[in-house]
């Protein structure tokens, strides 16, 4: 229905002028509508908005969705939400709370309202688990049924867009359906950050490292931007042993594994990396449209199957840009009244579509693959036999195999004029060797992703 | 002197009694607290000549006595402390000497006064009372305070209450408070807790200094979360008395002329403008970012929407709209942003409704006094006086 109020404003501009919305465009964003049969409930956030909606636009607005629902019988009326926000301080108030709470503390902040900030959408219900992301979810859930038991810290990292945020709000919101005792918070680096340098800057480091130090479960979004943050690491690194030595458990998240977190202190990086480590790759095809059909379902969209198809296959980055793109035609749909077909989604989507078709450019795996193993594209396409320069071209040819529909022939004419049977060994000697050569299939693996997530 | 007590219990008594010794720059007896152990209680008392508190508290007392120590550094001591009973020791026989304080492996010794400069407490025999439910008198207070003045001069200082009982019974209690250029009144029905007092209909009123007041607020709030609290209040002509669960606060009144407060408040109005609270602070806080406090804000409205206009010579200009419902002739004020701030920070709801009388003579426009009230609060309304034309 949201997309109906969406629509509803849109029609107006179209029809009346963009100047009747003008100055309301802000506070109209938080209303709502619900539809029960032939009656339009709009849901507003308080009586101030109710009075300017009645006082001037409630025509607008029945006319609007009378057109766009082809009902003419269609009534209207306006409901103030029931759900009240929070009572604003006054200043004495603010002052008080302001004061330190020594004593007892951490009872006392039982008992007192406690902001945990979990998305509460994200659910293990309504997380689609497919090969690219089953061991991290299996670990995930384990978490959640023994929190501080099983695996602790749990680090899961990934790409951007594919899920990490989703999971780890699942095991947070199970863990507090489970234990409704447990004290959780969930936040990213940067609001670590931003609370520390307050806490700082208004003196208040000790109620900021009773606030951390005294909670059950900690998860931390994207704990990549501790890089080049002394001073935070420092303040991690002692919330991190507070909580583990007291047997809370702690998740964190990140676009790359411990090791590879540029600039992070040893402490730190062997801490992340004592405990379980799983990461979430790119979805294949069969999850992605699984995870389609949940999110149609969520939101109240139905595509066609041969257009979640199209999706799936074109739009190859992330799930974030794949549940961008089915909400825009999710909103085409209900505005246009049209049914989406392949073309309109071609047309609609065109930006991500091309950019998501583009193949990896061979240039572009020679050059991360020379900088990766500080060789030059020429050298690895020379004659010579360096051990490190040997290892770079064999990794060059199986990834040119991996990623592009290249030939074997190709391939050995892209690295430097080989025959092809040369460029079949050096990818079959990669690909034999990955299993028992620990070094190497991380250096595989990094290299991927990075080439993956240049697209 | 000697008896133990449970530390919550201690600590909920020196909290209140505490804000009261929580002073700087002033007299050594009003920086301590008086601590006497009875049988099966202590009473904690702290005053000067102004004002004072008193709450007692169950404890198990081996040996009677007194004892005096700084209030504010128990307190701080006692928040200290692990949960449990804590000990505390005087020898009788050393009258300026150390108070101990024990608590499983900590002891402190606190110096204190002599107990006998404490002189005796003051008993109270009020000439009316009436009760007001904690909350309530909690929230006008705390809208009240900042409007209320803190000079020493003869007119409009301090927080005017003013107990009005019609025919027939019905008890009112209002709180003024004013600096001059702003005004807060805040009404409550009594109904049943009108009191009971000798005289018959009429009014009475007195006069409260604007630090007892914050006192009073702060002593207050340590009790906000209980919902059915009630306050009784004792006045006579020279002190009011607060009383509620068991702690006894007591203020010498004010002796000092008030003005009308009624007579600020027009009887009519031209204009009427309502507009969402939340919005016209956010606009006053970016316009308070090109325009000082010292300086002022130009509120205009139409028929739908109200502008804040701010400038600075040093900086420049900022202009915003935002709707509203209004009821009568456009036309524009101008407001010290101080003044705007203060009303901002205290009244609460969704709902601004500001009301004034737009006159045709331009001399006359800035004259009449503007009202501001919030719809969700009805038992609050404020007066901010517009600037001079020449602003």
């Amino acid at each position: 229905m949201q997309n109906l109020w969406q629509s509803a404003l849109h029609h107006i501009d179209v029809s009346e002028g963009t100047n009747v919305l003008e100055g309301v465009r802000e506070i109209y964003r938080e209303c709502r509508l619900e539809q029960d049969n032939n009656r339009l409930t709009l849901i507003v956030p308080n009586g101030f908005v109710s009075r300017l909606v009645s006082g001037r636009h409630q025509e607008s607005i029945l006319k609007a969705c009378r057109t766009l629902l082809a009902r003419e019988n269609l009534e209207f009326s306006i409901r103030v939400s029931e759900e009240k926000k929070k009572p604003r301080k006054t200043r004495e108030e603010s002052r008080k709370d302001a004061l330190p709470i020594k004593e007892n503390s951490s009872e006392k902040l039982a008992g007192a309202e406690w902001n945990n900030h979990l998305i509460s959408r994200y659910q293990f219900e309504n997380y689609v688990v497919g090969e690219s992301n089953r061991f991290a979810h299996a670990a995930a859930y384990q978490v959640s049924e023994n929190p501080g038991k099983s695996y602790n810290p749990f680090y899961i990292y990934g790409g951007v867009g594919l899920g990490k945020t989703h999971l780890v709000n699942a095991v947070g919101n199970a863990i507090l359906k489970k234990f409704p005792g447990k004290k959780l918070l969930y936040l990213t680096t940067e609001s670590f950050l931003n609370e520390m340098v307050n806490a700082i800057k208004f003196n208040k480091m000790s109620e900021f490292r009773e606030r951390y130090r005294s909670i059950d479960v900690l998860i931390v979004d994207d704990i990549q931007f501790l890089s080049n943050k002394e001073r935070t690491q420092e303040e991690f690194f002692h919330t991190f042993n507070t909580l583990f030595e007291s047997g809370k458990q702690i998740i964190l998240t990140s676009d790359c594994p411990p090791n590879e977190i540029v600039t992070l202190e040893e402490r730190l990086r062997s801490r992340f990396s004592s405990g379980l480590i799983a990461d979430i790759q790119i979805p294949d095809f069969e999850t992605k449209v699984a995870i389609l059909s949940e999110k149609m379902r969520q939101e109240g969209i139905n595509l066609s199957e041969d257009v979640i198809f199209f999706l799936a296959t074109s739009i190859k980055s992330n799930i974030r840009e794949l549940e961008g793109a089915m909400i825009r035609l999710g909103a085409y749909q209900t505005l246009m009244g049209k049914p989406v077909t392949i073309d309109v989604t071609r047309r609609l989507l065109s930006n991500l579509i091309q950019n998501a078709s583009m193949p990896l450019h061979t240039e572009l795996i020679m050059n991360e693959v020379a900088a990766f193993y500080k060789v030059t594209p020429k050298e690895i396409r020379s004659k010579k036999r360096n051990r490190s320069i040997a290892i770079a071209r064999h990794v060059a040819v199986y990834l040119m195999r991996d990623l592009t529909q290249m030939s074997f022939p190709e391939i050995g004419r892209e690295m430097g004029g080989r025959d092809h049977s040369t460029a079949i060994y050096a990818f079959r000697t990669v690909d034999e060797n990955r299993d028992t050569d620990a070094i190497l299939s991380r250096d595989i693996e990094i290299l991927r992703r990075k080439l993956l997530q240049s697209l | 002197m000697d008896f133990t007590i449970e530390q919550h219990v201690f600590l909920e008594g020196l909290e209140k009694v505490s804000i009261l010794s929580d002073r700087k720059n002033i007299a050594l007896l009003a920086s301590h607290i008086l601590i006497e152990a009875k049988e099966g209680e202590i009473t904690l008392i702290s005053f000067d000549q102004s004002a004072g508190g008193r709450l007692r508290l169950p404890a198990t007392v081996a040996v009677p006595g007194q004892a005096t120590v700084l209030g504010k550094k128990l307190y701080q001591i006692v928040r200290e402390l692990p949960s449990g009973r804590v000990h505390l020791s005087k020898d009788p026989s050393d009258r300026k000497g150390m108070t101990t304080l024990e608590k499983d492996n900590a002891i402190f010794h606190l110096k204190g006064i002599d107990p006998r400069d404490f002189s005796s407490f003051p008993e109270i025999a009020p000439e009316y009372s009436f009760s007001v439910p904690l909350k309530d008198l909690l929230r006008l207070l705390q809208r009240t305070l900042p409007f209320v003045e803190d000079e020493e001069k003869d007119y409009m200082n301090g927080a005017l209450f003013q107990r009005e009982r019609e025919a027939g019974g019905r008890a009112t209690l209002n709180i003024v408070g004013t600096d001059g250029s702003g005004l807060h009144h805040g009404h409550l029905v009594l109904g049943e807790e009108g009191g009971i007092d000798l005289t018959e209909q009429g009014q009475k009123r007195f006069l409260v200094k604007r630090r007892h007041i914050a006192d009073l607020v702060r002593i207050l709030e340590t009790d906000a979360k209980d919902d059915k609290l009630t306050v009784d209040i004792s006045v006579n002509p020279r002190y009011v008395l607060f009383q509620w669960l068991g702690f006894y606060f007591f203020v010498r009144l004010l002796d000092l002329r008030y003005p009308n407060y009624r007579d600020v408040f027009p009887e009519d109005h031209s204009v009427t403008i309502d507009m969402s609270r939340e919005a016209f602070s956010s606009m006053l806080k970016r316009a308070s970012l090109i325009s000082d406090r010292n300086f002022e804000i130009e509120m205009l409205w139409d028929d739908r929407t109200v502008t804040v206009k701010s400038q600075n010579v040093d900086i420049g200009d900022s202009q915003e709209q935002s709707p509203a419902i209004v009821n009568g002739p456009a036309s524009s004020f101008f407001f010290s942003l101080e003044s705007l701030s203060k009303l901002l920070g205290v009244i609460g709801g969704v709902t601004v409704r500001m009301q004034a009388i737009i006159s045709e003579d331009p001399q006359e426009h800035n004259k009449v006094p503007v009202i501001w009230s919030s719809l969700e609060e009805p038992q609050s309304r404020y007066v901010i006086m517009p600037l001079g034309a020449e602003a």
